[in-house]
C-alpha cells in the first residue's frame, strides 16, 4: 500500500493473545518471544504489530523488518521460527483490519530450512544383511519348489514370492509403493511398457490416504518381472477385496498393508531354515543396505523420504528414441494416474449457486484493488444468505494479502478456489454461516466436504483445490473468529502434496523444432529482431533461467569477454524469487553454437540500441521485449510435443526441466 | 544442478524438476551385487536347472525373457502394439524437414534478389542447393495465368527498395496447425515417389496449371491437356486419394462434348458426376471446355476442404525442391 490511510485504521491489542492466531502450538509458545524481540528492535512493521501504531506497513518497511531479523545474532532456527510467526501474525492483522485496508498489504517472505535427512542406518547393519540374505535364500527355495512341481510351474501358487522379490531385488522399500504394485498387478497391461531390455510400470502411489498420489515409472529387476507374470492376477484381487467391515466400501491402502502383513506372517511362521524377520523389518533392512550402495539420495527416493514424480508412460515414449515393444492401451492416463480403489461413490461436483457465481465474477479482475471494490458493491440479495455473507468477508479478508493480489494469475487461482469451497459449503450448509458452528461441527463439516470431493472420478485438482481453500478459510476462521485447530491433523493436506508438480520436459529433437518453428513463426528479416529475441529466450530457458530471469537480463549480465557467461541477478527493477536464484551460469553449461548465437546477436546490435537501454532483449523499438512473447512460445514449445490440446500442455517452463538433456554442460556439470 | 536451477534447497530440484529418479534407482540396483537376484535364482524363473554351467543365466537373458513373457500375455490378451507412432513419425519427418528448411530459408531470402549466403548459413544449408531453391521458387512465384494473373500465392511483402521485384519467393504457408496433419500425411509418400516420373509429371501439372481463385489445377482442353491432368490424376490416385475423393468441376454444360472427352480422356466412368462451375469474372453464361480437378479430405463435400490448403502447400513445396534437385543434376 503506496498511500497509507494510518487514521482509518483501528487498533486491537494484536499480539496479547496468541491462541486467536492462526499459529501452531509451537509457534504459539515462541510468540512471547517474538513479542519480547518487537519490543527490542522498534521497527515500522513490529509497532503496526504490537498496536503503537494503526498500520498498515509499506513492502520496503517489511523488507526492512525481514533483514532486521535475518541480520540479528539469533539462531537459524529462531530466525526461521521468527520469520515464520511474522508472516503469521501479519496475515492475521491484514484479515482482521480487511474491512478497512483498500489495497494489498505487503507480507514477509517465505523463510525455509534446508531439512535434514534422518540417520538411514538406525539398525543394526549386520542383522539387516542377515535378515535380507534368509529372505533370498527362503525365495530360492520357493523357486525351486515351484520348479520341481513341474507341470504348472509356469504359475506361482502365492503372491508373496513377488512381494519379497520387489522388496529384495526390486527397489520397493516402502509400504505405500508395495500397495500400489499389488492394486497394478490386475491390470499389468493397461500401465505397463517394454522395450527390449527393461520393462516399466506405472504406479501410482498413494500419499496417506490425502487422495493425492505420487506417480512412480519403477522399473522391475528381471526376477521380479518374470515372477510378476507368472503370479495370477487373481492372487493380489484376493488382497484387494472390499472390506465388509469397513464404511470406506473398498480395501483402503491400510487394509491391503495389513493383508500383506498376514501374508508375511503365515510365510514366517510356516518357514524352514534360518528365521525370517517381520515383513516391516524386511523393508527396514532393504532400505538401510540399499543407503550402503548408493548415494543417500537415490535410497531416500526409494525408501519414500521424498517425492519425486516421474515422467508419464506417455511422455517418456514421447521423448525417449528408445523402440518400444509393448505400447500402452488408450486408456493408459486414466488408469495409471488415478487412484485405484480410492473413488467408489461416484458423484458430480456440487452445482454452483447463484450467490457464488456472482461472487465469482466479482473476483474475475486483474486488480486486487478492483475487486474489493466489486465485493463490497455485490448487491443485497446476494449477502442475505448468512454463508454468501461470510464468503463475501471471507474473500475481502484474504484478497488483500499481498501474496495473493500480486497478480492476476494468483488472483484468478484463489477465486477458483473459493468458488470450490463456495460450491461445496453450499452443498453440505446451504443457509448457515460457519461462523455459527462449534468448533466440533465445523471440523465435521470439512470431513463430509473432503470426503465428498475424494469421491470425484479423476478429481485430483478439485481435491487439491479444496484442500488448499479449506486451509486458507479455517486460517481466517481462526484469526477472526477464534475457532481452535483442527483435531485431526491429517484432516487437510499438507502444503509439500498440494503444489502440482506439472510433470514434463523437452527432448533435444523438440528442443531444436521449436528452434525451428521459432523461424517459421517469425519469418523474414522484417522480423529479425523478434526472431533473436525469442531464440535467446529459448537458449536461456534450456540453460535453466526462469522467464523472467531470461526477458529481464541486461547487456552487462551476458559476458562475452575474459569470463564468459550468463549472470543471473537483481536489478532496481527486477528481482529474482529468491536469494539463491542469483547464480552464474558459465558459458560452457551452453552447447557452443548456442552461446556463440546470444554473442553474435548481442554484438549485431547497433551501438545506438545498445546505449539507449540496458536490456539485452530490447531493440530501438521497445526498451524490454513484453512477456506477451511467452504466450507465442508457449505455443509453439506445445505445438512441438503435440501436447497443445493437452489439459496441461508443454510451456516454456519445462525448458528448464530439459537442461540436462538439451545442454551437455549441464549434463557434466551435474 | 539445483545450483544451475537457482534452487536453495536439492529437494525442490529432485521433487519439482528431476524425473528420473527411478532410472537411477534402477542403475545402481543393477550395480548393486547384494540387492540384485542371484544368477541360481534367475536360473530356476526361466526354467534352467541350477548349475547349468556355463550358460549361467545372466540379468540380460533374464529380463529379454521377462519381457517375452510380457509380449505373449499382450499377444494373448489381444493388445497390439500401440507405440510404433513415434518412430514412424519421426521417419516420416524427412522429407517434412527438407521443405520445412527451404521453406525456412525462402523466407528468410524473401526476393529473388535476396542475400542467398547469408540465408543459407543461417539455415545449414549448401549455397548452390540454396541458389536452386530460390530460382525455382522465383519461377513458381512468376508464373501467370493467361488473364495475367499470379497462378500461385506467394507472401505479400512490401519492397524495401524501389529496384526490387514486386514478388516475394515466399509461398503462403498452411496453417501450420490444422493443415499439419495433410502434410504430415503425404510427404512421407511423396518421399517414397521422389526421382519418379510419376511425382515430377504430376507436380509439373499441377503448378503449371494451377488456378489460384479455384485453389485447384483447372485443364483448358481435353485433347491438348488430357495427358497433364492424366498426370495429376495418377499422383492423386498414387497418393491413395481415390476417385470418390476427388471432385471435379466442369465450366461447360451438361451432357456437353467437351465433358464427355474429359471422361474419355481420364478414363472416367460414363456417369461419373461433373460439378458445374462458373467462369471467372463473367456473367456465368459463358462456357468453356475447362476442367478443374479437386481433392478433398472431408467426408462431406464443402466448397472449400479442410486439408487442402495444406496439401496445395506440399505440392508447391515438393516442386521446388525437385526442381532444384534437377537444377543441380540438370535433368528437369
Amino acid at each position: 500500500m503506496s498511500k497509507r490511510k494510518r487514521s482509518a485504521i483501528s487498533r486491537s491489542n494484536f499480539l496479547a493473545d496468541p491462541s486467536q492466531i492462526d499459529l501452531t502450538e509451537n509457534q504459539e509458545a515462541a510468540c512471547p518471544a517474538f513479542r519480547a524481540f518487537l519490543l527490542e528492535n522498534r521497527t515500522a512493521v513490529g509497532d503496526v504489530l504490537l498496536d503503537d501504531n494503526p498500520g498498515p506497513w509499506t513492502e520496503t518497511e517489511m523488507r526492512e523488518f525481514e533483514d532486521m531479523i535475518k541480520r540479528s545474532d539469533l539462531d537459524d532456527a529462531t530466525v526461521i521460527s521468527f520469520l515464520r510467526i511474522l508472516y503469521k501474525v501479519s496475515e492475521c492483522w491484514i484479515q482482521r483490519h480487511s474491512a478497512e485496508l483498500e489495497d494489498k498489504v505487503e507480507l514477509p517472505r517465505a523463510a525455509l530450512l534446508i531439512p535434514e535427512f534422518e540417520n538411514p542406518f538406525r539398525m543394526n547393519l549386520g542383522f539387516a544383511f542377515r535378515s535380507h540374505r534368509a529372505w533370498g535364500e527362503w525365495l530360492t527355495a520357493e523357486l525351486k519348489k515351484q520348479q520341481e512341481a513341474g507341470h504348472d510351474r509356469s504359475r506361482m501358487s502365492s503372491i508373496v514370492p513377488l512381494l519379497v522379490s520387489a522388496i529384495l531385488y526390486g527397489g520397493i522399500w516402502n509400504e505405500p509403493e508395495l500397495v500400489a504394485l499389488v492394486r497394478a498387478i490386475p491390470k499389468l497391461l493397461s500401465c505397463t511398457m517394454a522395450t527390449a531390455n527393461a520393462i516399466y510400470m506405472g504406479l501410482s502411489v498413494s500419499w496417506h490416504g490425502s487422495g493425492f498420489a505420487e506417480y512412480r515409472a519403477w522399473q522391475p529387476d528381471a526376477l521380479t518381472a518374470i515372477l510378476m507374470m507368472r503370479t495370477p492376477s487373481n492372487l493380489a484381487q484376493d488382497l484387494l477385496i472390499p472390506d465388509l467391515t469397513s464404511r470406506a466400501g473398498h480395501a483402503t491402502d491400510q487394509t491391503v498393508a495389513k493383508r500383506i502383513r498376514g501374508h508375511f506372517e503365515n510365510v514366517r511362521a510356516a518357514a524352514e531354515g534360518p528365521r525370517l524377520c517381520s515383513f516391516d523389518l524386511l523393508i527396514k533392512s532393504a532400505a538401510c543396505i540399499g543407503y550402503t550402495q548408493m548415494p543417500g539420495l537415490v535410497a531416500a527416493y526409494a525408501h519414500r523420504r521424498h517425492l519425486s514424480q516421474s515422467l508419464s508412460l506417455t511422455q517418456m515414449q514421447r521423448i525417449s528414441d528408445k523402440e518400444w515393444l509393448f505400447g500402452l492401451p488408450a486408456s493408459e492416463g486414466a488408469s495409471a494416474k488415478a487412484e485405484p480403489g480410492a473413488i467408489i461413490n461416484s458423484s458430480e461436483l456440487p452445482p454452483a449457486s447463484e450467490w457464488s457465481s456472482s461472487i465469482l465474477s466479482a473476483l474475475d479482475v486483474e486488480d486486487s484493488a478492483i475487486a474489493i471494490d466489486r465485493l463490497k458493491r455485490l448487491p443485497s440479495a446476494v449477502t442475505t444468505n448468512p454463508l454468501a455473507k461470510r464468503i463475501v468477508i471471507y474473500a475481502q479478508s484474504v484478497v488483500v494479502l499481498a501474496t495473493v493480489a500480486k497478480s492476476a494469475k494468483t488472483l484468478k487461482n484463489f477465486a477458483d478456489g473459493t468458488s470450490v469451497l463456495a460450491r461445496f459449503l453450499t452443498a453440505e450448509l446451504p443457509d448457515r454461516d460457519p461462523a455459527d458452528l462449534q468448533d466440533k461441527e465445523l471440523e465435521d463439516l470439512y470431513q463430509r466436504m473432503v470426503e465428498r470431493v475424494k469421491s470425484i472420478p479423476g478429481g485430483e485438482d478439485m481435491v487439491r483445490d479444496l484442500n488448499r481453500a479449506l486451509t486458507r478459510f479455517h486460517s481466517y476462521m481462526r484469526n477472526c473468529h477464534g475457532k481452535r485447530r483442527l483435531r485431526n491433523k491429517g484432516l487437510l493436506a499438507p502444503a509439500v502434496i498440494l503444489d502440482r508438480v506439472d510433470v514434463d520436459l523437452l527432448s533435444r529433437n523438440e528442443y531444436f523444432d521449436a528452434r525451428r518453428r521459432i523461424r517459421l513463426r517469425w519469418p523474414g528479416t522484417r522480423h529479425e529482431v523478434r526472431r533473436n529475441i525469442a531464440t535467446g529466450l529459448v537458449i536461456l530457458g534450456a540453460a535453466s533461467l526462469r522467464r523472467e530471469e531470461a526477458r529481464s537480463l541486461r547487456t552487462g549480465d551476458l559476458h562475452i569477454d575474459g569470463w564468459e557467461g550468463v549472470c543471473v541477478q537483481p536489478h532496481e527493477d527486477h528481482t529474482l524469487k529468491s536469494d539463491s536464484a542469483k547464480r552464474k551460469l558459465p558459458a560452457e553449461v551452453f552447447p557452443p553454437e548456442d552461446f556463440g548465437l546470444l554473442r553474435a546477436t548481442w554484438e549485431a546490435r547497433p551501438e545506438l540500441v545498445k546505449s539507449q537501454n540496458g536490456w539485452l532483449f530490447g531493440s530501438d523499438k521497445f526498451d524490454c521485449i513484453s512477456p506477451g512473447i511467452f504466450t507465442q512460445l508457449n505455443r509453439i514449445i506445445s505445438d512441438v510435443t503435440g501436447t497443445r490440446e493437452d489439459p496441461h500442455p508443454t510451456h516454456y517452463h519445462h525448458l528448464r526441466r530439459s537442461g540436462a538433456r538439451i545442454n551437455p554442460g549441464i549434463r557434466m556439470s551435474s | 544442478m539445483g545450483q544451475l536451477l537457482g534452487h536453495l534447497n536439492g529437494r525442490t530440484t529432485v521433487s519439482h524438476y528431476f524425473h528420473f529418479c527411478g532410472e537411477l534407482l534402477r542403475i545402481y540396483l543393477s550395480r548393486s551385487t547384494q540387492l540384485s537376484p542371484t544368477a541360481e535364482q534367475l536360473n530356476l524363473v526361466v526354467g534352467r536347472r541350477s548349475g547349468y554351467g556355463d550358460d549361467n543365466c545372466d540379468p540380460q537373458f533374464a529380463m529379454r525373457f521377462a519381457v517375452t513373457l510380457l509380449g505373449n500375455t499382450a499377444k494373448l490378451s489381444g493388445i497390439t502394439p500401440s507405440a510404433m507412432t513415434k518412430p514412424v513419425n519421426k521417419l516420416a519427418a524427412t522429407f517434412l524437414t527438407e521443405i520445412q528448411d527451404a521453406w525456412d530459408l525462402l523466407s528468410l531470402v524473401e526476393w529473388s534478389n535476396g542475400p542467398i549466403d547469408k540465408a543459407a548459413a543461417d539455415v545449414k544449408m549448401d549455397v548452390n542447393r540454396a541458389k536452386a531453391v530460390v530460382e525455382a521458387a522465383s519461377y513458381v512465384s512468376s508464373l501467370t495465368c493467361g488473364n495475367g494473373e499470379f497462378r500461385h500465392r506467394f507472401v505479400e511483402l512490401t519492397p524495401r527498395n524501389p529496384d526490387q521485384t514486386p514478388r516475394s519467393i515466399i509461398p503462403v504457408r498452411a496453417n501450420w496447425g490444422s493443415e499439419k496433419e495433410i502434410i504430415s500425411r503425404f510427404a512421407p509418400q511423396f518421399e517414397a515417389l521422389r526421382g519418379s516420373r510419376l511425382l515430377r509429371k504430376g507436380l509439373n501439372s499441377f503448378v503449371e496449371y494451377f488456378w489460384n481463385s479455384e485453389n485447384c489445377p483447372v485443364f483448358a482442353h481435353p485433347i491438348e491437356d488430357g495427358d497433364s491432368a492424366q498426370a495429376f490424376l495418377n499422383l492423386l490416385y498414387e497418393c491413395e486419394i481415390h476417385d470418390k475423393e476427388i471432385r471435379y468441376g466442369s465450366f461447360d454444360s451438361k451432357g456437353s462434348a467437351s465433358r464427355t472427352q474429359w471422361k474419355v480422356a481420364l478414363g472416367l466412368r460414363r456417369r461419373r458426376h461433373f460439378e458445374s462451375w462458373n467462369v471467372p469474372h463473367d456473367d456465368g453464361k459463358s462456357l468453356r471446355p475447362w476442367l478443374g480437378i479437386k481433392p478433398t479430405f472431408a467426408s462431406e463435400a464443402q466448397t472449400q476442404s479442410p486439408g487442402l490448403s495444406g496439401f496445395r502447400f506440399l505440392l508447391v513445396m515438393s516442386f521446388i525442391l525437385l526442381r532444384a534437385d534437377s537444377m543441380i543434376t540438370s535433368d528437369f
